[in-house]
């Protein structure tokens, strides 16, 4: 069994004729120790996803309308909140996206840390600095009377890492967490993760739009797109055979080393569809070069197409990627 | 190894707060030392009346030959005593009734449309209305006094706890498990006290403006209770005749308002962050 098991999940936004489901059927599994990435354009359901899985669907807004979220066996659909929140302790850790806005301007960021650290911990402070040391900030001790805006960016996310990690998950679900980031810094952050996993066996779901974070840290890939998981496989695998057209699509579309200057980049032609406008079939389908009057008509199934990689395409793609395919 | 050293800069509260706050503070201290430094406001000395300043007494005397400086003083009590009861009182009760409407959602409704309705009774009105109820006393006209200005200020509260609540850092600490005392305490509160210590101070200068046209319409303090307004009221005949007799209360009625402003127009810009960068 599965440390993170999501199944099933639908969340919708609205109400009545209003209504748009944001996500649909969202399936994914997270191991101990494992890093899973999910990646996908903007809008198509990762973060969403991350939400319900954290129980952060404001109820104002939007609700879970189907699925379950397994966390070592508990279920945390239909939770109260004050049950969830026994839930989430020591299983579920979130470091958000924006590292200052998630801080508080007005407290001492080892004070923040500690106030996250589990109720019954002792000697609070010192376990703060602890925790700032493991996630690599040189003289903890001072830093830790420091306030958010005296620190610089990858500093503030290392505290909000270390936030999370005060309250002893098993996973850690990091939405977008490097984006905000500038490119050495998202290296060093994406090292931190990967030593975290090493040395707590931390499992991680991590969240980005970024081939080159599912490149460094990814055990294994989700690609969302228009709010449906649409192929799950290993890191590699992904890389070397992705077998949906969209994952081939965009993976074709990343910026490679080594192609001449001045030449366009491969594009994903068209749109992604509206979410209260959604196509009956695949919802690839509209801009997919291989789609068939079945694709337009039903929405594919995930199935297996082979040890661990799952793909929802009625015609996956076997042929594994030779080349860096280049712009016609 | 040495710790970091950061030091913590920021710009001086203006001028203008040390100038509200120094005028605030000799009317306070005039103000609690008025039995010792004035005689009896009430006394009356028809023989002396409307006498001009300076001769007997230092504002003068009025209609009925009571003596100005002793009444500016005691009318000083009245006025910074409304201003705090009324500031104090507004800011409970709006802090109360913000944190419902927050809290639960049911109650924002009604809460939100019980204050819409107060809203539009004009304040003086409404003042007028409630100590036709109560009947005069320094805890009633207060209340008649703060009752009207709750729908602004529950309004502005209620703003600052809605949007603070979905800051990250108020996400980020509801996921971590922060208690709601706690919450409301660390996360909540240091963003919400600087507007209502704003707000507040503005409060304060509008019930003494309100304390005063209600004692000049004659429907607050009695006349055995000096105040500013009361006095305007009581000499408005006399004004050709001996102008500073409305003059030096109004003066007065000006003087406190503006410095109560000044501090809270202060106040509201070195609080404000966006205004600190620049400097």
């Amino acid at each position: 069994m599965s440390l993170l098991e999501v199944r099933d999940l639908s969340v919708a936004f609205g109400q009545g004729s209003q209504q748009v489901r944001a996500i649909e059927q969202i399936g994914l599994t997270v191991d101990a120790g494992e890093i899973l990435v999910a990646v996908g354009e903007s809008g198509c359901g990762k973060s969403v996803t991350a939400l319900a899985v954290m129980g952060l669907i404001d109820p104002r807004q939007g609700l879970i309308t189907g699925g379950s979220v397994r966390v070592a066996g508990q279920e945390l659909v239909g939770a109260s909140p004050s049950a969830l929140r026994s839930l989430r302790r020591g299983r579920l850790a979130m470091v958000f996206q924006e590292p200052l806005s998630a801080l508080n301007p007005v407290m001492r960021v080892g004070a923040q840390i500690a106030e996250a650290l589990p109720p019954e911990t002792r000697d609070r402070p010192d376990r703060a600095i602890a925790l700032l040391t493991e996630v690599g900030i040189v003289d903890a001790a001072a830093r830790s009377r420091a306030y958010p805006h005296e620190l610089s960016g990858g500093m503030r996310q290392r505290v909000v890492i270390a936030m999370a990690l005060a309250q002893e998950p098993q996973v850690l679900i990091a939405d977008e967490a490097t984006t905000a980031l500038d490119a050495t810094v998202q290296a060093q952050i994406l090292e931190l993760f990967l030593s975290l996993r090493r040395d707590r066996g931390l499992s991680i779901l991590a969240i980005t739009h970024d081939f080159g974070v599912v490149a460094e840290i990814a055990d294994r890939v989700a690609v969302f797109y228009a709010g449906r998981v649409v192929e799950t496989a290993p890191a590699a695998r992904l890389f070397d055979a992705p077998a949906h057209p969209y994952t081939r699509a965009l993976i074709a579309a990343r910026p490679v080393p080594g192609v001449a200057p001045r030449t366009l980049l491969p594009e994903i032609a068209g749109v992604v569809p509206r979410l209260a406008d959604m196509p009956p079939g695949c919802r690839f389908a509209p801009r997919c070069p291989l789609a068939t009057d079945l694709c337009r008509q039903s929405e594919p199934l995930p199935g297996p197409l082979a040890p661990g990689h799952v793909v929802a395409c009625h015609h996956p793609v076997t042929a594994p990627v030779t080349a860096p395919e280049t712009a016609s | 190894m040495s710790a970091v050293q950061i030091r913590r800069t920021g710009p001086q509260l203006p001028l203008s707060f040390w100038l509200g706050l120094s005028v605030l503070s000799v009317l306070a201290v005039l103000a609690v030392l008025a039995p010792w430094i004035a005689d009896n406001p009430n006394r009356l000395a028809p023989a002396q009346r409307l006498q001009p300043p300076g001769a007997g007494s230092l504002f003068g005397t009025d209609a009925f030959g009571r003596d100005l400086f002793a009444r500016m003083l005691y009318g000083a009590r009245t006025s910074l005593r409304i201003g705090l009861i009324v500031g104090g009182l507004t800011l409970v009760m709006a802090a109360a009734l913000a944190a419902l409407c927050v809290m639960v959602r049911a109650a924002d409704a009604v809460v939100m449309r019980v204050l819409d309705g107060l809203m539009a009774i004009p304040n003086i009105l409404l003042a007028i209305a409630i100590i036709s109820v109560t009947g005069v006393s320094l805890w009633t006209m207060a209340l008649a006094i703060a009752i009207p200005e709750l729908p602004a200020t529950t309004r502005l509260l209620r703003g600052v706890l809605l949007s603070t609540r979905m800051r990250g850092w108020v996400e980020a600490a509801r996921v971590s498990g922060c208690p709601p005392l706690r919450m409301a305490w660390r996360h909540l509160l240091p963003s919400v006290w600087p507007v209502a210590l704003v707000q507040t101070a503005f409060v304060c200068s509008s019930a003494i403006l309100i304390e005063a046209i209600l004692s000049f319409l004659g429907v607050g303090n009695p006349p055995n209770v000096p105040s500013w307004g009361g006095v305007i009221g009581e000499n408005r005949a006399q004004f050709q005749l001996a102008p500073w007799v409305i003059l030096i209360p109004s003066a007065f009625l000006t003087v406190t308002v503006i410095s109560i402003n000044l501090m809270g127009d202060a106040l509201r810009d070195w609080l404000d962050p966006r205004e600190r960068g620049g400097t």
